[in-house]
């Protein structure tokens, strides 16, 4: 267990972006001053409110958005703009209960004050009164809440967890200001445009994205306990999506996303285009592959299909107010200490990671957003459930935050994944591992197995309304014979129960590769990662996948017919 | 002022008696007309449905919006693009069946009457005809679902009527050259609206002040398989300031002030500073506002309110005289409530309301220009009332009545197949009143009622009591007008004698009412039961 361990932290501290070293004062950030003066000013006052504000913190960003979406050699839209912003989170109450406490009658939708703010230029008058302005209506909007909390209280059963609504986070100090690369908008956008036409004349392919989208800026933190914070964003990835439909109705896509931090990361026209033939190369065989059958058997994940996995089944059932609220499943809740994966799977969160084998991590952050340091997180140690992603809510035997509030614009932070990543203490090669699957297939006795090459995403549900289980969407998937023998098929889910699934794991492989996502939850979009070697699964269920009910167009794409004439 | 260029005019007229075949004006050479001649060619050549009717008709029309924000409160920028939002979207009609039985006129059970639309069309060639094969492609299955429901509708309503669902019409098409969008100097209008802004920080009263100026440019082009065609452009600028109050009785109240702007590359920046100075004096006044009380008597509409009015109670009335059939609801909702009145007494002889849509502009600035209708139709200018009496309406290809002809004001957008509207509305008073003998006349009729004060409207969220003694005004808040209805139509008891445009709609189906002030012999006023906002937990900074 020891050598897992270190031989885990050895491989993550080897890696070269760790912690980036100040290089700004925070005190003398404009941005910083005008909110603490205003905080301070407020925060006198609102403290004595009955019932009264006892914690307060302002999100400031400070950002240029540029997004531009192409298809077939022409624009389709594009926004570039300035846009600042301001969120504000207030506490009314007291930690051990707060106008944030999830109700047990009614829904809540954690959204949090947000407005549009004036840039800082000029005497900071207008950036001032609408800071105040908005905090007036984040108070009145949290002594609302506060006041819905006290009745559910009245009425509702006693809670699984009576843990505080909240913990202080500890005071921090950061300031990091990034230059940022000077991309060359222009001739990415010529590059992409060039590109999307790649796909005209192909009667297969009916629609199709290409797009980029980059948002650099700032963000600052400030708290009325006193944590300063200035961190960079850097949100820039190169995408495109491909459709298709088959005549029964199934819904085909393949795609690509780049996550950008530095222009050497932007794909080169070669590489772009070469992804793109390949996706549409795919996306013909998908087409004429044959329907998926529902099935149990023997299943190798891809590293990026394991990513995506993990995240789903285990990840998201780790997050800490998942164990506390009456209404999740709390499907691992009580199993901490227990095994509940094979004993050389390791899994830790680790949002400290700015890239992977070169590769830039979208999971990245210094500072969570409740301005707690982001930390790793071991959550399973060689098989064994160990701990919990943590935000400011603190649960039974986790008082305190590990750094994993995070929340998109206009939300409130609960506890989400950075970098999750699968380790394995005993690997094998990946042709090793798909000799293995053959082996399996033929030890079970089944018709076939499954290589899951790649999933495009799923869901899981945690609600106890709801049966505990997850829905994954493959992309490309081959079904494997017993004599080794390979061919695609279309219209196949996963679908399975977490403590089940995770527990089939019998082989990994040394091939890690990430997966970078965005993903949606209570506290809205968050980008991430995923890191994970290819694994085999004992078992894994497979079931047809949703079709529509429309049929593809009557006509073929108007470029896919013979032409000529001028345009 | 944008300038217009070249104006190319290709007039193809002709009464076809089943519309078999297809005009073909010469379209101007750019990739909006290729792509949409090219597509719809194909969609009525092989788009069909085994065992269904194939498409008889099609129209197509591409819109192609540019917008330029800049934004400023309290002197400083709030919002700046770098470039002109952009954006290409485009509709799609099929007719399905013949023009004597289809399947418009039918809201289907989607309980909207709109078209398929794509909203970012990619601006090429390919991009466009991909968009208009997957929009045909939609809307034909749409098409031949509404097809056979309004027949199965029909039956179940026992509809038989000699009427046919469209009447034949001369088709035209007009192509003006448009110009490419002009970029204002966007250094100086963010230096004027930070400018503009910074004044209300002189004003204490204020929880927020801000100025924004929007330069919007839509350039349309619509083809239809008849042969009728346009390309135009309609454009507008205006500066909005806009005002956070919360006045002395503790309630919180926006106001806004729009101001065209027709030199937006060398703005009058004195006259635009004179407008704020007034409208923050004005902010000052309506701190000290009083609250509305109960009200039966005269009210002066100035031009923006009278407009207002006018949209309301007039041109939505006018409007959709044609109701759809359908099997959600007996009464069409969105049919104008006067379509049952021609000849009746709508509107008070004192003003007559005419619908201009050939009209380009009016007092410098742009109005809707719309030579063909969105069935490809000319468009004629309606003398809607005279002596107060009813007598037009806006007309498309869908019959009224026997003998029916269309007037080309069949109107197209993303949430409306083409139905009846209108463009340019003016309200033209036959004897204007100078602006003291409109005063004079408010404030006798005023006294004739016997009441201390009466209520003027700068618009219908700027209220004032004007005091019958001397002309006094003191700002009001808090009055609920529904009162004022068509039923007030009537009551205009006198015009003042300048008039100004304002703009209705949206980018989608735009329009302009252009009103003097209007004085209303008698309205009833009620106060709104809104209770005071809570005073701010924190004194302003």
């Amino acid at each position: 267990m020891k050598k897992v361990l270190s031989s885990f932290f050895i491989l993550a501290f080897a890696l070269p972006l760790w912690a980036e070293k100040q290089n700004c004062k925070i005190s003398s950030e404009r941005p910083v001053k005008l909110l603490s003066a205003e905080m301070n000013r407020s925060f006198k006052t609102l403290k004595k409110l009955d019932p009264p504000v006892y914690y307060m913190s302002y999100m400031y960003t400070d950002a240029i958005h540029r997004n531009v979406y192409m298809q077939y050699g022409g624009v389709s839209s594009r926004n570039e703009f300035f846009y600042p912003q301001l969120d504000i989170q207030v506490r009314v109450g007291s930690p051990e209960m707060d106008n944030t406490r999830k109700l047990k009658n009614s829904q809540d939708d954690y959204s949090v004050i947000s407005g549009g703010m004036p840039a800082l230029d000029g005497d900071g008058t207008s950036f001032t009164r609408a800071v105040w302005r908005l905090t007036q209506k984040a108070v009145e909007q949290a002594q609302q809440d506060y006041g819905r909390v006290q009745a559910d209280v009245q009425g509702a059963s006693q809670r699984m967890d009576d843990s505080p609504d909240f913990v202080f986070p500890a005071v921090s100090s950061y300031c990091f200001t990034r230059e940022f690369p000077s991309f060359d908008w222009d001739a990415l956008e010529k590059m992409l445009l060039k590109v999307s036409r790649q796909v005209q004349g192909n009667p297969v392919v009916l629609d199709s994205n290409f797009s980029f989208s980059a948002t650099l800026g700032h963000r600052y933190f400030v708290d009325s306990r006193g944590t300063r914070l200035k961190q960079p964003i850097i949100d820039f990835h190169v995408q495109y999506s491909l459709y298709g439909k088959t005549a029964d109705g199934l819904e085909l896509e393949r795609g690509q996303i780049y996550n950008i931090v530095s222009a050497e990361d932007i794909p080169t026209e070669a590489a772009l285009s070469a992804a793109v033939a390949e996706s549409v190369k795919e996306l013909e065989t998908l087409y004429r592959a044959p329907l998926a059958e529902p099935i149990t058997a023997p299943t190798i994940l891809k590293s990026r299909a394991m990513g995506v996995f993990v995240h789903e089944v285990l990840g998201h059932r780790m997050e800490g107010h998942r164990q506390k609220e009456d209404s999740f499943g709390r499907t691992f809740t009580s199993k901490l200490g227990q095994q509940v994966t094979a004993p050389f799977i390791s899994v830790v969160d680790d949002a400290t990671l700015q890239s992977f084998n070169g590769e830039p991590l979208r999971g990245f952050y210094e500072y969570d957003d409740e301005g707690v340091k982001s930390q790793p997180v071991v959550m399973i140690e060689n098989g064994v459930l160990k701990n919990f992603l943590m935000s400011s809510s603190p649960i039974k035997g986790f008082p305190v935050s590990n750094g994993h509030g995070r929340r998109s614009d206009g939300k409130r932070a609960v506890a989400r994944m950075g970098n999750t990543r699968v380790v394995a203490s005993e690997t094998v090669s990946y042709d090793e591992l798909e000799k293995m699957l053959v082996e399996e297939i033929q030890r079970q006795g089944k018709p076939y197995g499954f290589i899951i090459e790649d999933l495009s995403g799923g869901f899981t549900m945690t609600d106890t309304n709801s049966p505990q289980v997850f829905k994954l969407e493959p992309r490309y998937v081959y079904r494997v014979y017993p004599d080794g023998r390979k061919e695609v098929i279309r219209g196949a889910d996963i679908v399975g129960t977490p403590l089940v699934s995770f527990s089939q794991i019998i082989a990994a492989a040394d091939d890690d590769a990430v997966f970078n996502g965005n993903c949606g939850a209570e506290s809205g979009w968050v980008p991430v990662s995923a890191i994970a070697p290819s694994v085999l699964l004992k078992t894994l269920e497979i079931e047809h996948t949703a079709k529509s009910a429309v049929k593809p167009p009557i006509l073929p794409p108007p470029d896919a017919v013979k032409k000529g004439g001028k345009k | 002022m944008r300038k217009f260029l070249v104006f190319v005019l290709c007039f193809a007229v002709f009464l076809p008696p089943a519309f078999a075949k297809q005009a073909q004006p010469s379209l101007p050479d750019n990739i909006y007309f290729r792509a949409m001649q090219d597509e719809m060619n194909r969609t009525l050549k092989e788009l069909r449905s085994p065992g269904s009717p194939a498409p008889y008709y099609a129209a197509y029309k591409l819109r192609h919006a540019l917008t330029l924000s800049i934004w400023a409160s309290l002197g400083q920028l709030r919002l700046s693009s770098f470039g002109p939002e952009e954006r290409l979207s485009g509709v799609t009609i099929l007719g399905v069946g013949s023009d004597k039985n289809d399947q418009l006129g039918f809201e289907n059970n989607r309980f909207s009457y709109d078209p398929f639309g794509s909203r970012n069309i990619s601006s090429s060639y390919d991009g466009i005809r991909r968009d208009l094969w997957n929009l045909s492609n939609s809307e034909y299955r749409m098409s031949l679902d509404s097809f056979v429901k309004k027949q199965a509708y029909k039956r179940k309503k026992e509809l038989s009527t000699t009427l046919p669902d469209l009447v034949p019409a001369p088709q035209a098409a007009v192509f003006e050259e448009v110009e490419k969008f002009d970029r204002p100097d966007t250094a100086k209008w963010e230096e004027i609206v930070k400018k503009l802004s910074a004044k209300g920080k002189n004003v204490s009263q204020l929880d927020n002040f801000e100025a924004e100026f929007t330069d919007n440019h839509w350039e349309y082009y619509y083809l239809n398989s008849l042969g009728g065609a346009y390309q135009t452009l309609f454009y507008r600028v205006t500066l909005t300031l806009s005002a956070r109050l919360r006045n002395r009785d503790g309630h919180v109240q926006s106001f806004y002030e729009y101001i065209p702007i027709s030199d937006y590359r060398t703005p009058d920046e004195k006259a635009l500073e004179e407008k704020t100075d007034a409208f923050l004096a004005e902010m000052l006044e309506r701190y000290n506002a009083y609250k509305a009380e109960s009200y039966l008597g005269p009210v002066l509409l100035r031009p923006h309110a009278a407009a207002q009015f006018i949209e309301n109670d007039f041109v939505w009335q006018v409007e959709n005289v044609k109701p759809l059939l359908s099997d959600l609801y007996e009464q069409d909702p969105y049919a104008g409530s006067f379509r049952e009145k021609k000849g009746m007494r709508v509107l008070s002889n004192v003003v007559d309301i005419v619908d201009k849509p050939l009209l380009r502009e009016y007092k410098g600035l742009p109005l809707f220009y719309m030579p063909v209708d969105d069935e490809g139709v000319p468009s004629q200018e309606l003398k809607l009332t005279s002596l107060g009496r009813l007598r037009a309406f806006p007309l498309s290809r869908r019959p009224l009545a026997e003998g029916h002809e269309s007037n080309g004001h069949a109107r197209l957008s993303s949430y409306s197949y083409p139905r009846e509207s209108l463009t340019n509305v003016f309200v033209e008073p036959k004897t204007p009143l100078s602006e003291e003998a409109l005063q004079e006349e408010f404030l006798a009729m005023c006294r004739d009622w016997e009441l201390e004060y009466c209520y003027e409207l700068e618009t219908f969220d700027r209220a004032w009591r004007v005091y019958a003694e001397d002309g006094r005004r003191v700002p009001a808040y808090g009055l609920d007008l529904k009162n004022i209805s068509t039923r007030s139509l009537r009551d205009i008891a006198a015009a003042g004698g300048e008039d100004a445009v304002y703009y209705t709609g949206n980018s989608d189906r735009p329009g302009t009412v252009v009103t003097p002030s209007l004085l209303l012999e008698e309205a009833e006023i009620l106060p709104v039961d809104a209770k005071p906002d809570r005073a701010p937990f924190v004194p302003k900074p």
